[in-house]
């Protein structure tokens, strides 16, 4: 049944997970060695099922359809097909692919929000999500409640978001006073500034980031850069889906190559990118084929 | 398509997490109702923010929260009066009043719930937390927005019936706990019925209308002034209604100054509680399908 295939395996797994699951709630000593497994994704398959018609969810379309049993046709998007792969604490991910090839839903079934279809993931420690800017703020808040907001939304205690709360609005770096002023008069990059600084700020094992990387000026892109080698060297864990694969290669120590869903390929970022531009390639060079 | 069905452990909890395909079963009800717990912080600060959006800090925010119920009430006042022509005041005025009150709560923090889900797009596809924290907020909302209407209650009281004030009034505390529940409970339902039909938003309102009629606010289960109790359709509504228990309680208390049997407080309790787990099991069974379906 499961295809465990396209990835180094790691042959002490059994071990590995036995070691978690006797790990106490709440301990988070951090153990030096690096070696262990983190994230374990095992033949996840994801699959959305829409209806083409969109009205196919309401209770209108129900009452009418009754007696006629007509099922109302169903489009299934394999949006995950069998991936299976392994990531060792402090490895920092790229994950590249054209749009749709399933890396946003890869992320989300990370993180918890999407369950598999099938397959299992099992994720050591605590995980923080960037999957979209400033998600669980709130416009009309002012930057300083936000930063409480998001922080909380994350699992935080109101404690632990004082605490950190001068370190974020420091990263962050907004201009006097801003951080009292409600989000609705920031620029999307100063929203995008806030929202990246609660992120990493949240002491994540693991850090999701999508996309994220763009926000801000050029200033902040340099500091956004730095914070992540930080966490690298923290020996976090970092999961970084992008298009911009010029960071990919800097950033990253291992990456993935998904395709309509499915891993194409892992190795070094360098490989990857390389693949990944040489295939976008031929693709381009058919089009244009056509065209002529 | 059916996906087997797994518990998966500690979803939200701790640092160890299994994900396994799921899409109903409930997850271990301990870790859920404690993270539940140490989420409320969240809970406060985002009704906290909805209530700031909705003006509530400002004195025509507070205002108009006293006004829509106040209109309503007067709009109700005159259709029942006139169509009945009858010499109902001063006592009706109170029932009414704290009829609409306290239904103005349970109707907001209903169709608020219910919204909260469908509404919830960014936050539910992009964080992990026990999605009944969303819900939840909004019954927190409600009770808020309730809040300045007491002021306005208190005053029609000391008007209109002076000398039935008595401790029995205290009964509306553990009465209005028990319409909370009962409108989580149903909020929960609700907010699961929305995610699966997206046109259910529009008959709600509709619903609830039909239960403002159907609970005795508008008429008397039994009327103070005269001793006479409800009779024929009346009564069979009031026998059947779940909620009207809750508002027959909160009548007495208010407008007669008197307690109610203890048959009226059972049945009280135990369709709030029903309708409460009820609810909660049908929303927390379901709601890890929600990221896939809105």
């Amino acid at each position: 049944m499961p295809s465990v295939s396209e990835q180094p395996s790691v042959t002490d797994e059994p071990a590995a997970r036995e070691f978690f699951s006797d790990r106490p709630h709440g301990e988070r000593e951090r153990q030096p060695e690096r070696r262990r497994t983190t994230v374990s994704v095992r033949d996840v398959s994801i699959t959305y099922r829409t209806a083409v018609d969109r009205k196919a969810n309401t209770l209108r379309q129900r009452v009418l359809s009754v007696g006629r049993g007509a099922e109302s046709r169903i489009r299934e998007v394999r949006a995950l097909r069998n991936v299976s792969f392994e990531v060792t604490h402090g490895t920092v991910l790229g994950i590249v692919g054209p749009n749709g090839a399933g890396k946003s839903t890869l992320m989300r079934a990370l993180a918890g929000i999407l369950p598999p279809t099938s397959g299992e993931i099992e994720v050591s420690g605590r995980v923080s999500t960037l999957l979209a800017l400033g998600v669980g703020f709130n416009a009309n808040l002012t930057g300083r409640e936000n930063v409480m907001l998001g922080g909380l939304a994350a699992g935080l205690t109101r404690a632990e978001v004082r605490e950190r709360y001068d370190e974020i609005a420091a990263f962050a770096d907004l201009e006097d006073g801003f951080m009292e002023m409600p989000m609705r008069t920031y620029s999307s990059g100063m929203f995008g500034r806030l929202a990246f600084a609660v992120a990493v700020h949240m002491e994540p094992d693991i850090l999701l980031v999508d996309e994220a990387l763009s926000a801000g000026d050029a200033r902040f892109k340099h500091k956004a850069f730095a914070k992540m080698q930080e966490l690298m060297a923290q020996a976090r864990t970092i999961f970084l889906v992008s298009h911009a694969l010029g960071s990919v290669v800097d950033l990253c120590n291992d990456a993935i190559w998904l395709q309509k869903g499915e891993l194409v390929a892992r190795g070094t970022p360098q490989e990857i990118v390389e693949g990944y531009t040489e295939s976008l390639q031929v693709k381009r060079d058919a089009i244009s084929m056509e065209d002529l | 398509m059916a996906a087997p069905v797994t518990s998966a452990e500690d979803e939200y909890l701790g640092e160890h997490h299994v994900y396994r395909p799921h899409r109903a079963g409930l997850p271990p009800l301990g870790r859920y109702l404690s993270e539940l717990w140490r989420r409320r912080a969240f809970v406060r600060e985002l009704a906290r923010a909805e209530l700031k959006a909705q003006n509530y800090q400002t004195v025509f925010g507070q205002l108009w929260l006293v006004l829509n119920p106040l209109l309503n009430a007067t709009v109700y006042f005159f259709l029942v009066y006139i169509l009945n022509g009858g010499n109902k005041v001063p006592n009706y005025i109170t029932h009414l009043l704290s009829g609409i009150f306290a239904y103005t709560f349970f109707q907001n923090g209903v169709s608020q719930a219910a919204g909260s889900v469908a509404g919830g797009g960014k936050l539910i596809l992009n964080t992990a937390f026990p999605r009944l924290l969303l819900p939840l907020t909004q019954v927190v909302i409600a009770f808020f927005r309730f809040l300045p209407t007491l002021p306005v209650l208190a005053v029609v009281i000391w008007l209109n019936n002076r000398s039935n004030i008595s401790w029995a009034l205290l009964y509306t505390i553990p009465d209005f706990a028990l319409l909370v529940l009962f409108t989580a409970g149903l909020g929960f339902i609700c907010a699961t019925l929305q995610v699966y039909n997206t046109d259910f938003k529009n008959l709600l309102p509709y619903l609830l209308r039909l239960g403002l009629y159907l609970t005795p606010i508008l008429w008397f289960v039994v009327d103070p002034t005269t001793g006479k109790a409800a009779s024929g359709l009346r009564l069979h509504i009031a026998a059947v209604n779940p909620l009207a228990p809750i508002f027959e309680i909160w009548s007495n208390a208010i407008v007669a100054g008197v307690g109610s049997p203890v048959a009226t407080w059972v049945r009280a309790t135990v369709y709030s509680l029903v309708l409460l787990v009820v609810g909660f099991v049908v929303y927390v069974s379901r709601e890890r399908d929600y990221a896939v379906r809105i």
